[in-house]
């Protein structure tokens, strides 16, 4: 009798056992692997009120929660991906319809001036002349500000770069633009770093571009690329000895149509080192600059590290 | 027939840029009779001999065509499309003259088999220069495919 009882009452703590723990921790382990399968609606809740009862309803409030972060995340990227189009069709649009006019500006003057030039005054030359800048300015600020929303959407195919090779092919493409300067250039042998080609080529043309234009009025002019390493971070540099600028100003050289010096003395559009700075940032780097007024400007850029060969 | 007199077909809906190209041409001393097409169905129908064009059936095709891309009615691809779907166009000397130089303007015009793709500059001055180069090269330097009859 009352070892019937015993049998009894294990068989029925079995069940218990069964109904109550073994039950739901199957249904716990066909739900998690439900979830990471990817079925988040999958509904857990076991119904009873005990603690694996709590679980199970915590459980599916948690695959709730995810599903509407999941749903907002969708939501945002497919925002994202729209404006992406928006601003492709907008670029195209400016490439396409926006310098036409300036064309017909700068053609339409320069016909006058051939055509009408002995009836015009100096005065009159001189506003056409001055029409003819204008357009030929906006022309090239459009062409920038499309150069920087491509930097921006371009695709990074990261290689090794010789920076050496690409700073001498920029200095000579300068001083071919330009004789009869006489710039001492210092371009560090083996210089190399991982990255996108074209987009370095783009921020080293600036770089070098700025340095070229910045030391015009400079007695003997002198431009170093090279490398340093502070901290344990490789940084890469394009030095002169121009004009310079007070480091008071230096925050805000990096925003476009930014400029310190007028654009009478010095001609650059004020979007380059925009460009620069958002070509590093695509690399997860970043630049920065140390300046003393008529002593020269040094520009500084790291790239990120895991990325370096 | 010699080259000179042979026709440049201009493909351009902008006024102001058809007479800077003419302009640019003029002062090239590029002599040959250039026509302007305002848009892509216009071109297509010169080139076939259609439409408003359909008395120049037997007159040869133009020396080259110059092509703007952002056209009413049929873009600049569409007619470069069509141009090299026909046997009798296939070979036609094609330079794109456009304000674009966005990366899919360009590889859409070459990949349709443009001979050339040239931006119009916003200085007059460039324009000019490129227009010159163009001249000599297309019809100077560069020996034209031989003729073909229609099938």
């Amino acid at each position: 009798m009352g070892l019937a009882l015993i049998a009894l009452s294990s068989v029925g703590a079995a069940w218990l056992m069964n109904r109550n723990v073994l039950a739901p921790i199957t249904r716990l382990e066909r739900a998690t692997r439900e979830v990471a399968g990817g079925n988040w609606n999958y509904k857990f809740d076991v119904g009873t009120l005990d603690e694996v009862g709590e679980m199970s309803r915590n459980f599916d409030a948690m695959t709730h929660s995810l599903r509407t972060s999941f749903a907002q995340v969708e939501r945002s990227n497919q925002e994202l991906a729209s404006l992406n189009q928006e601003i492709e069709a907008f670029s195209y649009s400016v490439s396409h319809d926006l310098r036409g006019p300036l064309r017909s500006m700068d053609g339409f003057s320069q016909a006058v001036l051939e055509d009408y030039g002995d009836k015009l005054d100096a005065e009159g030359k001189d506003a056409l002349l001055r029409i003819r800048a204008a357009s030929q300015r906006m022309g090239r600020l459009i062409d920038e500000l499309l150069g920087l929303s491509r930097v921006t959407r371009a695709d990074l195919r990261l290689r090794t770069v010789n920076l050496s090779e690409m700073a001498r092919e920029i200095a000579e493409s300068l001083e071919q633009q330009k004789t009869g300067r006489h710039v001492q250039w210092a371009i560090d042998d083996d210089l190399t770093v991982h990255a996108d080609k074209a987009l370095i080529q783009i921020a080293m043309q600036n770089l070098l571009e700025n340095a070229w234009k910045f030391t015009s009025k400079t007695a003997h002019p002198q431009i170093r690329v090279g490398s340093t390493e502070r901290d344990g971070e490789k940084a890469w540099f394009v030095g002169d000895n121009g004009v310079g600028f007070d480091m008071a100003y230096a925050d805000r050289l990096f925003g476009a149509f930014q400029r310190l010096h007028h654009e009478t003395e010095f001609p650059v559009t004020g979007i380059g080192l925009a460009i620069v700075q958002r070509v590093m940032r695509r690399h997860e780097g970043r630049i920065w600059v140390h300046a003393e007024p008529d002593r020269g400007a040094t520009f500084y850029f790291s790239i990120k590290e895991a990325s370096h060969e | 027939m010699s080259d000179s007199n042979k026709v440049i077909l201009l493909v351009e809906d902008n006024q102001d840029d058809s007479m800077l190209t003419l302009r640019a041409f003029k002062r090239s001393h590029v002599m040959n009779p250039i026509i302007v097409a305002r848009d892509g169905i216009e071109a297509l129908d010169f080139l076939f001999a259609r439409g408003a064009y359909a008395d120049r059936a037997t007159e040869p095709l133009p020396a080259m065509v110059i092509l703007d891309l952002k056209l009413p009615k049929l873009d600049g691809l569409g007619v470069l499309k069509a141009i090299r779907e026909d046997q009798r166009t296939q070979l036609l000397p094609v330079v794109i003259l456009t304000s674009s130089k966005q990366e899919q303007d360009l590889i859409s015009g070459y990949t349709l088999g443009a001979n050339s793709y040239v931006r119009k500059p916003v200085d007059f001055t460039e324009f000019l220069e490129a227009v010159k180069v163009l001249g000599i090269y297309w019809l100077m330097m560069n020996q034209s495919p031989p003729e073909r009859t229609a099938p």
